[in-house]
């Protein structure tokens, strides 16, 4: 008997291949959408990562130097106000200070104004002590010593990631409050 | 008769390759918000300790200001009409999500050894253990970070050791030594263009029926330009340095002195100054087993 040849149909049918199209647009709208989620997330954690390490270093600089300071120079600094100024003298009579400068940074072109904190040691330059991807948002000190002496200081600090076209994936900012007490 | 063959994705197997990248999505997805978490715990957990920082040092301020305010408990601080103040605990909501608690607790020391302990019947009442507390919530766990520390009154101690360290019986080796000015004498001579100054005659005695060691002593000076550079007893130099004398109250090793049952030796001491006069000294003893005792101060 001969043998039946069954007819075969290669290629797509119209609906098959918008079914496809269908499918494979859903799946890359999905992919894509993916990443960016996964990109915006990144940047956000790095905004978030930079402001914790520069207020980490801010603060631990600052304690360090009014526990080991001889005294706090209350004439020359700049109490319950923001931005704040603190002036110590070290027990080997050289003055350190704590204070704030507006500076100017290139940011893709477009030039843009933060606050940052400076530490000047002596006779030598001041030094920025936060970077430049972080804003100053409030420094305050506080005199909290119960006598004439001043002997406890409360830091009042916030900072934020710089973020001039308010994008929400750049949106990073902390704050912290602590004390210290003169050693000496 | 031919099989037919079937070539192409059945509608299962896409559908297993689908759930295959889904489950890979959101395995992704989950390590990353699991990452942003991380950030945002890591940041409060550095806020959370500024804070029990902050207790702590508030603390050492109201400690500063008199030492008896510090009475067992537990307390938050807040700083009103001019000072730190202990509150109720967790009464205040800093930074609008942290609860402090500052634990005050006693401690103790052992009777024979002096060692510093958590419990006992020998309250030191100079030293305080301070435990700072500040905890918030964290989706939906509270978390805590906890800062201890031991502030003393080191600027106006009220009590002793009981033993001094122990070795030495009651009071230590230092409560054997007796001590005679009488036959002390000063004199003054230039040797060079240095203007030096000799204490001699001063005794001491260990009044005990054990071997006593001397380890170290403190010679203290009225007269601000006097550096000693020799401590002798009985003749023999214990300690010297011609080329850096030290001033008053420098502790000067004199290699174990060994003072045997009632002996009574000789003191020898040796000054640079440029001043001239009587000269009030006094001598603190510091003994093998820690123990410490100073004579009254001498005039001659």
């Amino acid at each position: 008997m001969r043998e039946k040849i069954k007819k075969n149909f290669f290629g797509f049918t119209l609906i098959e291949f918008v079914v496809y199209i269908s499918v494979a647009s859903l799946i890359l709208i999905a992919l894509i959408s993916f990443t960016l989620a996964i990109l915006n997330m990144r940047q956000k954690q790095l905004a978030y990562q930079e402001v914790r390490e520069n207020g980490a270093f801010i603060l631990k600089e600052m304690l360090y130097q009014i526990e080991n300071a001889q005294s706090i120079v209350k004439e020359d600094s700049v109490f319950d106000t923001n931005p704040g100024v603190l002036k110590l003298t070290t027990p080997s009579g050289e003055e350190i200070v704590f204070d704030t400068q507006e500076r100017e940074i290139d940011l893709g072109g477009k030039s843009i104004f933060l606050r940052s904190l400076r530490m000047k040691e002596g006779d030598s330059e001041p030094v920025f002590i936060s970077t430049k991807q972080v804003n100053v948002k409030n420094i305050v000190f506080k005199n909290l010593s119960p006598g004439e002496e001043v002997r406890n200081i409360q830091i009042n600090l916030s900072l934020e990631f710089i973020n001039p076209e308010k994008e929400k994936s750049y949106q990073a900012e902390l704050s912290w409050q602590t004390s210290a007490n003169l050693r000496l | 008769m031919r099989k037919k063959i079937l070539k192409g994705q059945s509608s299962v197997e896409i559908i297993i390759a689908l759930a295959i990248l889904l489950i890979f999505i959101s395995g992704v997805l989950v390590l990353f918000f699991y990452s942003v978490d991380n950030i945002r715990q890591s940041a409060e957990i550095d806020q959370a300790r500024n804070l029990a920082r902050e207790g702590l040092e508030a603390v050492r301020s109201i400690a500063e200001e008199d030492w008896s305010n510090l009475n067992n408990g537990s307390y938050d601080v807040e700083y009103t009409s001019g000072h730190w103040q202990f509150t109720a605990p967790n009464s205040y909501l800093w930074l609008g999500k942290y609860h402090r608690q500052i634990d005050i607790s006693s401690l103790y020391r052992d009777s024979s050894t002096c060692e510093l302990k958590e419990s006992g019947d020998l309250e030191d009442t100079d030293i305080k253990k301070i435990v700072s507390v500040v905890s918030w919530e964290f989706k939906g766990k509270t978390k805590t970070v906890s800062y201890p520390t031991y502030l003393t009154n080191w600027r106006n101690p009220l009590v002793e050791c009981p033993s001094g360290g122990g070795g030495g019986g009651s009071g230590g080796q230092a409560s054997a030594l007796t001590f005679d000015g009488s036959s002390s004498s000063r004199d003054e001579y230039i040797s060079g263009v240095n203007l030096l100054v000799t204490i001699d005659g001063f005794k001491v005695t260990n009044d005990s029926t054990d071997p006593v060691v001397i380890d170290k002593v403190q010679v203290f000076v009225d007269k601000t330009s006097m550096r000693i550079f020799s401590f002798s007893i009985n003749g023999w130099i214990r300690w010297w340095n011609f080329f850096s004398p030290k001033p008053s109250g420098t502790i000067l090793d004199i290699n174990n002195y060994t003072l045997s049952p009632g002996e009574t030796a000789d003191i020898r001491m040796d000054f640079f100054t440029s001043e001239h006069g009587p000269v009030t000294f006094s001598i603190n003893f510091i003994m093998e087993d820690g123990t410490e005792k100073e004579t009254d101060k001498i005039t001659i």
